[in-house]
């Protein structure tokens, strides 16, 4: 349960957007992601997890960079994603890392059946024989009907299309599932579905998932650990119970509170997350939450984060000092 | 997916549409200045015999009667699959001249269009894959200038450059009068002799235009999520430029293709009038050039019929290209 199964180590992606502006999508990101857990990645837009995601099967391609080392430690092989050459990558992803896009409604092709988009990744990954077998082995895993096969995606609804993702995600046995927001399109039925069919999975297949989600919600409803992503770093990294129960960082704390579960009391406080994210296309000096913390003190100006990258660890000058009662808030509501 | 309902009023339409380009057809020529008994008798003796010139006009009909007699008389014979007597190949038929020329032209074009397309597909969609590099913007402007071309004028610099100062092909015609036609070796070869520079003129300043609709669409495809999606699964580049990414770009491009083999018909008409090519654009020149009305009514009745055909096609095919299309 311990093993690290994907270790990243100082990733640094930069969107090249045209000549003179670039953004940083991941400054200097270190995780270890252990082999069967379910690690959620939890910010707000633009906070850099999806580029993780797409760091880890190396999509981020010219004129955009990454820097850094991702070492993935599979059952058979050790390999370091970013010294790959073209045939080895092509290997690499799908058969060691799988992902669920975001976007489902567009991630298949018009102009291909279901069954053909199997066919081809099969073929992609030299298993040449029981396409049959294995095809409605994989929809039915993913709870769907044999007939599916023969359809096309316009004949799919959103929640089957990603049903078929998974399915395809998980047609050549991968060790990683990266999974990004792949509920965010849904309606909240399809979307309890969807998840208690890739916790079912995980536990069957013996996945290790790293699942994106804006949605502090879902997130703690399948994550064994969760990681708060703000800025293109991770700020606070924790095991779910902890976080979801004594977040340690401001950002936490504040991202929690503006989360409403049906267990939130009527007398808790609701707030809302003042200013905006940083301007990634400059660099950060200190903190980058500074600008938007309720305690933040000019010590915070200077501080720099310390490269951690095993257990559990707060960014924080002062880590769990804010106490959400005390926050001046003048959005913030009584429920 | 395609409803009976759909292919029945099309049909309609395509019914409608031709009958409305027969009357066009009709009047057309007739608006033309000129008198085509005229045209005949100078032809044939360089002066107006007198009386001849009202014999003539009686003989095809022209005298006496109104426009609208004339119209029914054409719509009856049109119907009993009469298209008239050319005046200038008197006493050959319309449906004769055009059965002798047609298959040339078919083969002229069909062989260019379905060249061009192929080779515009093929150059568009390598140009896609790399668009922004430094070669694919210097080919895409080579294209530009190719498209830019006039049929024509391109004809006339091969004819002069490989016809005339270097004389690898020849200046024009369809075979060697010499050759007995039949399938021989010798007859074949030489057809495709004279056919090299008439062909090398279509595909040359048409595919280039097939090239660049497909490089376009073929560009924006790398923004769509299966793409992304294709490369996540590690599918071969190859197979990601040809099934998701070129599949789908072709789309647009297979429109273009089918309306162009449309016009496969109507000839090339400047080329084949410059290569002296014998085939309906050119035999359409002979005819507008000599007032024979039969002849042009007939032709231009051929092509109508023919592209709106290739647009009904081109409808159907779409909806069997791209599942999406629904055709109710």
């Amino acid at each position: 349960m311990n093993e690290v199964l994907l270790s990243i180590r100082n990733l640094n992606a930069t969107y090249n957007a045209d000549s003179n502006r670039s953004i940083h999508a991941i400054r200097d990101l270190n995780i270890d992601v252990l082999r069967g857990e379910v690690l959620a990645l939890v910010g707000e837009s633009g906070s850099g997890k999806s580029t993780m995601g797409l760091s880890i099967l190396r999509l981020i391609e010219s004129p955009h960079e990454i820097k850094g080392n991702i070492t993935f430690n599979g059952v058979d092989e050790q390999v370091s994603v970013f010294d790959l050459d073209p045939y080895k990558i092509r290997e690499f992803r799908w058969k060691k890392v799988a992902m669920v896009f975001q976007s489902a409604m567009n991630i298949l092709n018009p102009v291909m059946r279901v069954e053909a988009q199997f066919i081809d990744t099969f073929e992609a990954h030299g298993i040449i024989d029981d396409y049959d077998k294995r095809i409605n082995h994989y929809l039915e895993l993913a709870g769907l009907g044999k007939k599916v096969r023969r359809l096309y995606p316009h004949e799919l609804s959103g929640g089957m299309k990603q049903r078929v993702n998974i399915a395809l995600a998980l047609s050549c046995e991968p060790e990683l599932l990266i999974a990004d927001e792949p509920t965010t399109a849904l309606d909240v039925v399809v979307q309890r579905e969807v998840l208690y069919e890739l916790r079912r999975l995980k536990e069957e297949l013996n996945l290790t998932i790293i699942f994106i989600t804006h949605d502090l919600g879902v997130a703690s409803s399948i994550a064994d650990r969760i990681a708060v992503f703000y800025a293109g770093r991770i700020v606070e990294i924790n095991k779910k119970d902890e976080i979801t129960n004594n977040p340690m960082h401001p950002y936490s704390k504040l991202l929690l509170s503006t989360a409403i579960t049906l267990k939130t009391d009527k007398d808790s406080v609701l707030t809302q997350l003042e200013g905006t994210p940083p301007d990634l296309s400059v660099e950060i000096k200190g903190c980058s939450f500074y600008p938007r913390c309720p305690v933040r003190e000019n010590a915070c100006k200077s501080f720099t984060p310390n490269d951690q990258a095993k257990g559990e660890w707060v960014e924080c000058i002062k880590p769990g000092a804010m106490n959400l009662k005390e926050v001046d808030n003048p959005r913030g509501e009584r429920r | 997916m395609i409803t009976r309902r759909y292919l029945m009023v099309r049909s309609a339409y395509a019914v409608a549409t031709t009958f409305v380009a027969i009357i066009i057809n009709f009047l057309l020529p007739r608006i033309i200045p000129g008198n085509p008994a005229v045209t005949i008798l100078l032809t044939n003796f360089h002066y107006l015999p007198p009386g001849k010139v009202k014999l003539l006009e009686q003989e095809f009909g022209l005298t006496n009667s109104s426009m609208l007699y004339q119209f029914e008389r054409y719509l009856v014979e049109l119907f009993h699959g009469n298209l008239g007597i050319s005046y200038y190949y008197y006493p050959e038929t319309v449906s004769q001249v055009i059965g002798t020329h047609l298959p040339w032209t078919l083969f002229l074009l069909g062989t260019s269009i379905s060249l061009s397309s192929v080779l515009g597909v093929i150059t568009g969609r390598m140009l896609g894959f790399r668009a922004g590099s430094k070669t694919e913007s210097a080919t895409s402007t080579i294209f530009i200038g190719l498209t830019s071309l006039p049929f024509f004028w391109f004809a006339i610099i091969l004819i002069l450059l490989f016809a005339v100062e270097v004389p690898l092909f020849p200046v024009g015609g369809v075979f060697y009068i010499l050759d007995t036609p039949g399938l021989n070796f010798k007859y074949i070869s030489s057809i495709a002799y004279h056919a090299a520079l008439p062909i090398l003129t279509i595909v040359a300043t048409t595919f280039p235009a097939f090239a660049l609709t497909m490089r376009n669409t073929m560009a924006n495809q790398n923004k769509e999520d299966y793409i992304l999606m294709a490369k996540a699964k590690g599918l071969p580049e190859r197979i990601i430029s040809k099934k998701y990414a070129g599949r789908n770009a072709v789309l647009p491009v297979a429109t273009h293709i089918i309306l162009a083999f449309g016009y496969i018909v109507a000839g090339a008409f400047f080329v084949e009038v410059v290569f002296s090519y014998k085939g309906i654009g050119y035999v359409l020149y002979e005819a507008v050039t000599t007032k024979d009305y039969p002849l042009i009514d007939g032709i231009f009745l051929m092509i109508t019929v023919t592209v709106i055909i290739a647009n009904f096609l081109a409808d159907l095919l779409y909806a069997v290209l791209d599942p999406r299309v629904e055709l109710r």
